[in-house]
């Protein structure tokens, strides 16, 4: 019985909930509602586990506390006795369990670089545990309270951990030390930010401490890891050479840039980050995983058209076709020439999965036949990386004006996900005769709450002068492109 | 794009009351082999605009679509097939469409058709 934490964007957890009931010897534990996640235990194998599609990720579950002390000294020396506290066996267990399924996908590596490295440093040791190296992240938020004693740092790091500390302190993000000291007095693993094969997570909430063990490393197969690292280590290894021809030029390049080697970040070593259509990216692209949540709200038919007006990457109609294959067929338009770019290359690499196309278009002036689409399914633009609140205040209410207009009276559905206090009000007063808001609730994403309003069209038809126009000045933003700032990285 | 797409896309320059369906001109077709889904078909064929489907197929080589369809013919599995090839199969990958009212033409590039206006026609 694998004890697992599945996480999701916070308000989604109904979609994980109910791809859970329906995954063979899976109990649901309830009880920690300050997450956005799911804790079960499953007898499923793991295969099973990670084509959960409504997860963000899926961990090995170590241990939850309520009321934890928040003051320096108390709180750290709390966090070093978890390590202690906790049943490592079954967690070990199905650690390697992943790791040896990771191993198997990718045939053309002869040796992972890491056990490699690993076996010659403790070429004596049979024990399995004492091969590891670790590091510990940690994530502190105060929601309600007003501050911890400790930073994040102090979590994870403590003097005997030097190393790590001024990492950690550079990188000014990452917690976690107090419990590394822990496991590092528990078990003798030795610390390391970089190369390190298993990665505890600590996600401190006010008074609450979740803390859970990654199960997967890398984001697809492709990426390999720590090679450079390593190769300090086992220069003598035969294999070594092999594989880093076999890497190719390209990823070479791109280590040597950034001038170290890491494992992958891990907004790229998530559970959607296998999705085969997720090749390219725009810095806002909407994680795969909740696209699969509000698809759940907007009861897709076979059949029927499902339109993203603004689909960034394209990843709700590429989710939608992937998940459903050939029963319905997929839409998205943006009007961002990178965006389209991104949705092309990923509308090609899914195409094997189900129909979408891409256009180009204006989602405030759709081209597209009035009552010609089934159910719209869109990501407004939100927060403060994707254009900006006074353009999106006049620019959501046209694409709702849209929106209506392309929906079939009577049958249509449309999931909007926005932040703007002007859209409930134009869906519960300006489109009343044409839209009923079934649902209203919100959706905690990268620390931002999004409204998410799921309506049904009426049988009323819509008004034939629903194309706006658009102000001068919106026109010419649109076409300078100053809606998204250029070369932002990704919010995975 | 396939002909499904060109089925619901139209014209939306300002003024125009006639933008459906578009006129399509091909520099290059591709056909990408696809899973045939009975059920996707018999439930998108009836929003589909027959007439304009006719004619889009017929203007990227397809001859095979008859111009009159009966719903009874959604049960021969022949037909479902040439049905499923020119609505699903048939990518326009470089070429335009063109507007029945204004002749304005929107340029299709890696199968991906371009329908952004310029500032005088909105």
């Amino acid at each position: 019985m694998a004890h697992y934490w599945a996480s999701c964007a916070g308000g989604l957890q109904f979609a994980l909930v109910k791809e859970l009931e329906n995954l063979e010897g899976t109990s649901i534990i309830p009880g920690i509602d300050t997450y956005g996640g799911v804790q079960f235990r499953t007898t499923s194998p793991l295969q099973k586990v990670a084509e959960l599609r409504s997860a963000d990720n899926v961990y090995a579950f170590l241990s939850h506390e309520k009321n934890i002390p928040v003051d320096k000294e108390v709180g750290v020396a709390f966090m070093q006795s978890l390590a202690s506290k906790i049943d490592w066996g079954p967690v070990m267990q199905l650690h390697k369990q992943w790791q040896e399924a990771e191993e198997t996908c990718s045939t053309s590596r002869t040796s992972d670089p890491l056990l490699t490295m690993n076996g010659i440093t403790n070429t004596d040791q049979t024990c399995e545990v004492t091969q590891m190296s670790f590091r510990v992240t940690g994530n502190r938020i105060c929601m309600n309270m007003k501050k911890h004693g400790y930073t994040s740092m102090d979590v994870a790091v403590s003097n005997r951990l030097n190393p790590v500390y001024a990492v950690l302190k550079k990188k000014k993000k990452f917690c976690a030390a107090a419990i590394g000291d822990g496991i590092h007095e528990l078990h003798g693993w030795p610390a390391d930010m970089r190369s390190y094969n298993v990665e505890v997570l600590a996600w401190i909430i006010d008074d609450e401490l979740l803390l859970l063990l990654a199960l997967i490393y890398s984001g697809n197969k492709k990426n390999t890891t720590n090679l450079q690292n390593s190769s300090k280590i086992d220069e003598p290894h035969s294999n070594h050479a092999s594989e880093e021809q076999e890497l190719g030029g390209e990823q070479a390049n791109l280590t040597k840039k950034k001038g170290r080697v890491d494992r992958p970040s891990r907004a790229d070593a998530q559970l959607y980050s296998r999705r085969p259509y997720r090749k390219a990216l725009v810095h806002t692209s909407l994680k795969p995983s909740t696209a699969y949540g509000i698809l759940q709200l907007a009861d897709v038919q076979p059949g029927d058209i499902v339109l993203d007006p603004m689909c960034g990457c394209g990843t709700i109609p590429l989710e939608a076709s992937d998940w459903l294959g050939s029963r319905i067929m997929g839409l998205g338009g943006d009007f961002i020439n990178t965006a389209i770019e991104a949705s092309r290359v990923n509308s090609v690499a899914g195409e094997s999965a189900g129909p979408c196309d891409i256009v180009q278009w204006d989602a405030s002036m759709l081209p597209l036949r009035t009552a010609s689409v089934d159910r719209v399914i869109c990501d407004m633009p939100f927060g403060n990386r994707c254009g900006n609140h006074k353009v999106r205040e006049v620019l959501c209410p046209r694409v709702v004006k849209q929106v209506v207009r392309v929906l079939r009276p009577g049958s249509g559905v449309a999931v909007l996900m926005a932040q703007s206090k002007t859209m409930k009000e134009e869906i519960v007063v300006n489109q009343k005769a044409y839209l009923s808001l079934q649902q209203h609730f919100y959706v905690h994403m990268e620390g931002l709450k999004v409204d998410v309003f799921v309506v049904h069209r009426t049988t009323e038809a819509a008004p034939t002068q629903q194309i706006v126009k658009p102000s001068k000045k919106m026109v010419k933003r649109k076409r300078d492109g100053q809606f998204i700032k250029p070369s932002s990285p990704e919010i995975a | 794009m396939r002909l499904l797409t060109h089925n619901m896309l139209a014209c939306n320059i300002k003024g125009v009351t006639k933008g459906f369906p578009l006129g399509i001109e091909h520099t290059r077709l591709e056909t990408k082999e696809s899973e045939l889904n009975a059920d996707f078909l018999r439930h998108i064929f009836p929003k589909l605009d027959w007439k304009a489907f006719h004619e889009a197929a017929q203007s990227v080589g397809v001859n095979n679509i008859p111009d009159q369809v009966e719903p009874v013919m959604l049960d021969d599995d022949e037909f479902l097939r040439k049905f499923h090839h020119a609505l699903l199969e048939v990518h326009l990958e470089e070429g335009a469409l063109i507007c029945p009212e204004t002749g304005r033409r929107f340029p299709v590039t890696k199968g991906v058709p371009n329908m952004l206006l310029n500032e005088d026609e909105v």
